[in-house]
């Protein structure tokens, strides 16, 4: 490529963090005035990537050219200094304060005295508001507007500070579909004024509508650059998936599922999910897969009567039923392992016997009143037959690894007799060998007749544990794939849009 | 720290390994207090000979009884995580409505009583909705509570208070059993009765996982929103008992009685081991809490120091018992 042409070159860029290698010498190039897509799978390196170009990390090795020298990028205020701008998934604007004042930010211009001169500023917003013809004016505050809205706030905050480039992270991930579309129009507006933009997505659609070109990430490393128009939405798959097949043995049933247990009937939470429908029987793993936010955790919190869901039927054992509450959902057999351990499911600061103690209250109080060796009865079963490696019983969980906590949690809910088991991203941050454990326990607990509906976003696990993969996309259940037709490609494809799927209908 | 105190030995035995001597009394929480009273008692038996007297002590234990049944409701709030500023208006309002209703209204002392109680019980159902269910800030909550329950106080008392109550009413504040004043008696059988229920009733454990962690207590099974309520109306009954007993020892009900407590009986709490991140405390360390704070004002009148200088002391010991929690824990 001439040199002209390259506006920033990334040589083999390195970061490291305790335990991951995110980004392994990773080498590429963004050409002026384009529109590059920056694909890969959950892990892959693109946050990272993200966070080098903008300043947020250092990374451990490599170095960055932009127009042919070489930059050291300090921190997200000299990145945009440069002219590199970030829109986070997670908008950074402040929802209290007006367009203007959001758009102006830390560097407000200033009249007489130094004090801020609003006019000013209004002025300058309003020049970029109506060049983009948004239907809103400066002094609107910002937690009034709508995502869509919102997002073109952040770009246009980034183009006032004269951005060269401008990196978006999963734009999409939070707009409608009109939304997107707005958002696509500006993105081709921008690249006509010769700004380059990195667009980073998940939805393969997306990318071939939107990008002139496509880079691949995987493992964080580099795996390679498309033109947009010479690939294929299949060919970009393989390149994201495209590890070796598969050092893990796959598990399957010991016998063939068993009674239905769960049931779900046009279940809707408007504007989050909408028309999802399975069964689950005993003996079954059906594991929903599907890239971030597709909907697939909010199903499984409407279910457990966390948030409320808007529409459709619930039937448990056949029968249909109301779940308004985690707590009765407890009673009616239900367990749900929430993804994010820490914060939502454990008592970090709390012993081993008191985490045990939390969802089997009832259990270990009859009549009302604590009975402690019914506690020690649980909690020594259950460290023993999960291997849960502690010192004592009365250690706390923030002493313990990843691996071991998450046995707690799996532990204290197993303790509590469910029928069926939710787990949701049952392995996130534990090591491979807990991993490996841990996916036999679930094989073997559905064996003994549990059913169990598994969220992961872990495709090697999904299709190492599931007997069928239920596959989600924005909201909607769009397939089900049998663990005997399941690859890595068939799913990937399904999850990311690239095939049509089949509405919620069974491939059977 | 006993974040749970029942089984201390098992939590004590868990944390052993690699742990300093320092750290693992300040780990118990309950003894290092009790070991410090008796520290100040000592040094204020050495330097005063009216201290160990039972004319003092008395007066010192009828004196934190008052105290210690707000700090009874205070902890088991702060263990579910929350906090209460309205008791000490709480405790003056239930010594207005008893004082009105029998001097206003001509009832009875029983009904008189029982007024007293319902109108803490209604201020603490009013806490407890505005905090758990539309979700408004407990200190900010409690704080225009304390406020507007005051200003009813001065409402009901025509700003001067209400005295001449009747024998009938007082004898709770003043009649003793045993040669010792019932308000000690009853304060006794309520920290007794609630250390009882927080270690072994299932219902009233629930408030440590509340607190511990409200989104895991949540999923759990625990109605967390229920729980914060019944801790609300349980505080300011508790701050309405107390209140009802002081009005009786004096025969009064006093405009300004309760001015300071929430805070006194907050310092108390967390000087006792409460968190006020919430999750952890238990009623014998806040009521050794209260005997410490009381010991000090205590210990400075007896020693003819300079009364202004209680708030230093008050104020200066809670904020080096905040100082060892956070060492403690950053030890953990």
């Amino acid at each position: 490529m001439e040199d002209s042409k390259c506006l920033l070159k990334i040589e083999g860029i390195s970061k490291t963090f305790p335990g991951v290698q995110a980004l392994a010498d990773l080498s590429m190039e963004v050409i002026r005035g384009e529109i590059l897509a920056l694909v890969g799978e959950n892990g892959a390196g693109k946050s990272t990537l993200i966070k080098v170009l903008s300043g947020v990390y250092k990374p451990d090795a490599g170095r960055l050219l932009l127009d042919g020298k070489e930059v050291v990028i300090h921190n997200p205020l000299e990145a945009e200094k440069m002219g590199i701008s970030v829109v986070y998934q997670e908008l950074s604007l402040v929802p209290n304060l007006s367009v203007s004042e959001n758009v102006f930010g830390g560097r407000p211009p200033t009249g007489m005295l130094g004090l801020m001169d609003v006019q000013a500023m209004n002025r300058g917003t309003a020049k970029l508001l109506d060049e983009f013809e948004a239907d809103f004016v400066p002094s609107t505050k910002v937690g009034n507007l709508s995502m869509g809205n919102q997002q073109l706030v952040e770009i246009i905050k980034a183009l006032s500070a004269n951005a060269k480039i401008l990196i978006l992270d999963e734009p999409t991930s939070s707009l409608s579909l009109q939304e997107a579309n707005i958002l696509f129009k500006l993105l081709r507006q921008l690249k006509e004024r010769g700004i380059t933009i990195i667009f980073v997505s998940h939805h393969l659609e997306e990318i071939f509508e939107i990008s002139d070109r496509v880079t691949v990430l995987r493992d964080g490393k580099y795996v390679g650059t498309k033109f947009t128009s010479q690939t294929n939405e299949h060919q970009i798959v393989s390149m994201m998936v495209g590890r070796e097949l598969d050092e893990m043995e796959v598990l399957t049933a010991s016998q063939a599922p068993g009674a239905e247990y769960l049931r779900l009937e046009g279940f809707t939470r408007k504007g989050i999910f909408e028309d999802v429908s399975f069964s689950l029987h005993s003996g079954e793993i059906l594991t929903f897969f599907g890239l971030i936010g597709a909907g697939r955790t909010e199903v499984a919190r409407a279910l457990m009567g966390l948030d409320k869901a808007t529409g459709g039927k619930v039937f448990l054992h056949g029968k249909e039923d109301h779940i308004h509450q985690p707590g009765t959902a407890m009673r009616k057999g239900l367990a749900y392992l929430s993804e994010d351990r820490k914060s939502e499911g454990l008592f970090l600061d709390k012993t081993i016997k008191e985490n045990f103690m939390a969802p089997n209250l009832r259990q270990i109080s009859p009549g009302g009143w604590l009975r402690w060796n019914l506690l020690n009865n649980i909690v020594e079963e259950f460290v023993k037959k999960l291997e849960i490696r502690t010192p004592s019983l009365d250690q706390r969980l923030n002493n313990l690894s990843g691996g071991n906590q998450q046995k707690v949690m799996l532990g204290e809910w197993l303790a509590t007799e469910p029928d069926i088991l939710i787990v949701d991203e049952p392995t996130r941050g534990i090591d491979v060998g807990t991993k490996l454990e841990i996916h036999r326990l679930l094989r073997n607990l559905a064996d003994q007749g549990k059913a169990i509906m598994a969220i992961s976003s872990d495709l090697p696990e999904t299709l190492r544990i599931s007997d069928r993969i239920a596959v989600m996309r924005k909201g909607r259940l769009v397939g089900f794939i049998p663990a005997a037709e399941a690859s890595e490609e068939a799913v990937m494809e399904l999850a990311a849009g690239a095939t049509t799927g089949t509405n919620g209908k069974e491939i059977e | 720290m006993s974040s749970i105190p029942a089984q201390p030995s098992d939590v004590q035995a868990g944390e052993k390994r690699g742990r300093g001597a320092l750290q693992r009394l300040l780990a118990q929480r309950e003894l290092f207090i009790f070991l410090f009273v008796l520290l100040i008692g000592a040094l204020l038996t050495i330097s005063s000979k009216n201290f160990l007297t039972e004319g003092n002590l008395k007066t010192l234990i009828v004196g934190s009884s008052f105290d210690a049944i707000v700090a009874i409701g205070m902890t088991i709030l702060l263990v579910s995580g929350m906090f209460d500023l309205s008791v000490g208006s709480t405790l003056a309002l239930a010594g207005a409505v008893a004082g009105y209703a029998i001097t206003k209204g001509h009832f009875g002392v029983p009904l008189a009583i029982l007024f007293g109680l319902l109108s803490g019980a209604i201020v603490g159902a009013a806490n407890g909705f505005l905090v758990a269910k539309v979700k408004v800030n407990a200190l900010i909550a409690t704080l225009g509570m304390m406020q507007v329950v005051r200003g009813v106080v001065f409402l009901l008392t025509a700003g001067l208070g209400i005295p001449n109550l009747p024998a009938g009413f007082n004898v709770f504040g003043q009649g003793k059993f045993l040669d010792i004043q019932y308000p000690v008696w009853i304060m006794l059988v309520l920290v007794i009765v609630s250390e009882v229920l927080l270690r072994r009733s299932r219902y009233f454990r629930q408030s440590y996982f509340v607190g511990g962690n409200p989104r895991s207590a949540r999923l759990s099974g625990i109605n967390v929103d229920n729980i914060i309520w019944v801790n609300f109306i349980l505080a300011a009954l508790m701050a309405a008992l107390s209140g009802l007993l002081l009005t009786g020892r004096f025969g009064t009900a006093s405009v300004s009685a309760g001015i300071g407590a929430e805070l006194r009986v907050i310092s108390a709490c967390v000087l006792g081991g409460a968190s006020l991140a919430g999750g952890e405390g238990s009623i014998l360390g806040s009521l050794l809490g209260v005997i410490l704070m009381n010991l000090i004002a205590n210990g400075l009148n007896l020693l003819g120091i300079n009364p202004y200088y209680l708030n230093i002391a008050t104020g200066g010991i809670l904020i080096i018992a905040v100082v060892i929690d956070v060492l403690s824990r950053r030890n953990k």
